[in-house]
């Protein structure tokens, strides 16, 4: 198949990017906090908005603005959930609906600036017009969160299982969890290019959750989740190209695709795991 | 304040209010995120229906969104009941779905129109009071205020009415059903009725900030009450608040209104959660 010159840097970046967030995601979903990436993911909005007003338009600002107001929010859910009253869930909806109408606000603000144009794409994404040097930054921040979770995998692994068990054999677990959380955070950011702030949330939970029912060891899964992750974002963005018709001024975004590529994806595994299943009891199996 | 202004403030005073109601259900059943999922999982039933009816207000379209909304509910509660998976990963798979779903029609159906899916996105209650309810000689005042008002006495009713089943239900299901009560059907009930709320507040608040109008009004609440009658009222008095003194800081400051709102309410909980701190810290002296 020939790859449009444009079309490049984007399927190399959504690529590495399903990559990077389906592998770091896996996380999440072992340890019952998906809902944490999505609030992560809202709660970026304002720092994006920030990032712009005190640094300027480039990316690596930008990214370095979300990533801050991420840790921000997770620590505003960590005091409030402290203190009691609120539950868990109130707090992140709560962190996360008026984040989200903070970066709203900000962005608005940013827009009427003459560099702040196209900032608002961070609401929905702009996988489309990924660049080479969008690319780099993946990379880095994917390797970043990748290398920081290897070098202390003992800890990250059992602080996602049994955190009891990891205090009781000496770990700090609250090194271990901030670990994950961050390169959580990681994952965030780098994802909130692509698909947007309304949409991470599928991009960290769905390829886990396609490649649970195949693997049941953790370095496994995440491998074939970050492989999940990286042949949707892949599928979507080549979708969303060709199926693009500038004559017609339709352009399908490239966001919203890949989330439907992924879902399909997660329908489909889910799908084949049963039929196998029965096939495998027809045939008398298990007795 | 022109007469406009006070209008659109009414408007987000109402719809708050109303979404306070349900809200105060949700957040105390600990399931505060699936306002979130309902929210986002709406847009596909409001461009499906808005293709129908070509009306944002009509009736039909209200319904047809909220069943799209219950729809999400139901979905996740059938992923975490087969036990295919955990209930926090089928929110956070179903409603990015669904929202991609509609995301994607918005762009393909509406691309003549220029529907941006900022506006989709926001809601904008600075244009909900172009939507008149007019007769032959009068003007009745915007549409959106008689829905959300309309609506809010609704609730009201409702809550009222179905008081004991509800709070019932809400604090000990198993008792419930010994007392022949049905706690899943008030529980669907109340999700279609929480969906209707949102797809309500959708033109004014847009599928995320509504999350805020159902969330942080009870959050604030919480803090200064624990009976359940008293955090109706307080969560319905914090989102009036949060409503007059966001419109406020939007028309002073001219800021988005629904995000200002959404800023507003979150700065009360702030104020609350400090003054809790200060309070407690004495008593416990």
């Amino acid at each position: 198949m020939v790859i449009d010159a444009g079309l490049q840097p984007v399927l190399i970046g959504t690529t590495l990017l399903g990559a990077v967030t389906g592998s770091l995601g896996t996380f999440a979903v072992v340890r019952r906090q998906s809902l944490l990436g999505d609030a992560l993911s809202h709660a970026a909005l304002p720092g994006v908005a920030l990032g712009f007003f005190l640094f300027g338009r480039e990316t690596p600002f930008l990214l370095l603005g979300a990533g801050g107001a991420g840790w921000l929010a997770l620590w505003a859910v960590m005091i409030i959930t402290r203190r009691g009253r609120v539950s868990f869930d109130a707090t992140l909806a709560g962190i996360l609906s008026v984040t989200f109408g903070a970066g709203l606000v900000g962005l608005r603000k940013a827009q009427t600036q003459p560099q702040g144009a196209g900032l608002e794409l961070y609401l929905v994404g702009q996988a489309g017009t990924l660049s080479y040097s969008d690319v780099s930054a993946v990379i880095a921040v994917g390797l970043l969160a990748l290398i920081g979770i290897g070098l202390t995998w003992n800890l990250c692994f059992s602080v996602s299982f049994d955190p009891t068990f990891a205090q009781t054999i000496g770990y700090r677990v609250k090194v271990g969890e901030a670990i994950l959380v961050s390169a959580l955070v990681l994952a965030v950011v780098v994802g909130l290019q692509a698909v947007g702030a309304a949409l991470l949330s599928a991009l960290l939970v769905a390829p886990a959750i396609a490649a649970r029912p195949w693997v049941n060891r953790l370095i496994p899964l995440i491998i074939l989740a970050g492989l999940f992750g990286s042949v949707s974002c892949a599928l979507g963005a080549i979708l969303s190209h060709y199926l693009s018709d500038p004559t017609h001024r339709l352009s399908i975004p490239t966001g919203p695709t890949i989330v439907l590529c992924l879902s399909a994806l997660t329908i489909l595994s889910f799908l084949i795991h049963w039929l196998r299943k029965q096939i495998w009891l027809r045939q008398g199996g298990g007795t | 304040m022109t007469l406009s202004e006070i209008e659109m403030g009414l408007i987000l005073a109402l719809t708050a209010a109303s979404c306070a109601i349900p809200g105060t259900v949700l957040v105390l059943r600990k399931q505060a995120m699936l306002s979130d999922a309902i929210g986002h999982s709406l847009l596909p039933g409001v461009v499906l229906a808005y293709a129908l009816t070509a009306n944002m207000n009509s009736p039909l379209l209200l319904l047809g969104a909220a069943v799209s909304g219950w729809l999400a509910v139901v979905i996740v509660e059938t992923l975490t009941t087969t036990k295919v998976v955990k209930e926090d990963a089928a929110i956070g798979l179903t409603f990015p779905a669904l929202f991609a779903l509609g995301v994607l029609l918005v762009t393909v159906s509406y691309r003549q129109e220029h529907l941006d899916v900022d506006r989709v996105l926001l809601g904008m209650p600075e244009l909900a009071r172009y939507d008149r309810f007019l007769s032959e000689t009068r003007d009745f005042g915007p549409k959106g205020l008689w829905l959300s008002g309309g609506l809010f006495l609704f609730h009201t009713l409702i809550f009222t009415l179905a008081a004991k089943e509800i709070r019932l239900t809400t604090f000990d299901p198993d008792l419930a059903r010994a007392f022949g009560y049905h706690p899943m059907l008030v529980r669907q009930i109340l999700m279609f009725l929480v969906s209707l709320t949102a797809v309500s507040a959708f033109n004014v608040a847009g599928p995320v900030l509504v999350v805020a109008f159902f969330v942080v009004p009870v959050c604030c609440a919480r803090y200064w009450t624990d009976r359940y009658l008293t955090t109706f009222i307080l969560s319905v008095l914090f989102a009036l608040l949060g409503a007059i003194l966001g419109t406020f800081f939007s028309i002073r400051y001219d800021l988005p209104a629904s995000g200002t709102v959404a800023m507003t309410l979150g700065g009360l909980w702030f104020l609350c959660f400090v003054a809790y701190g200060l309070t407690s810290r004495r008593k416990s002296r």
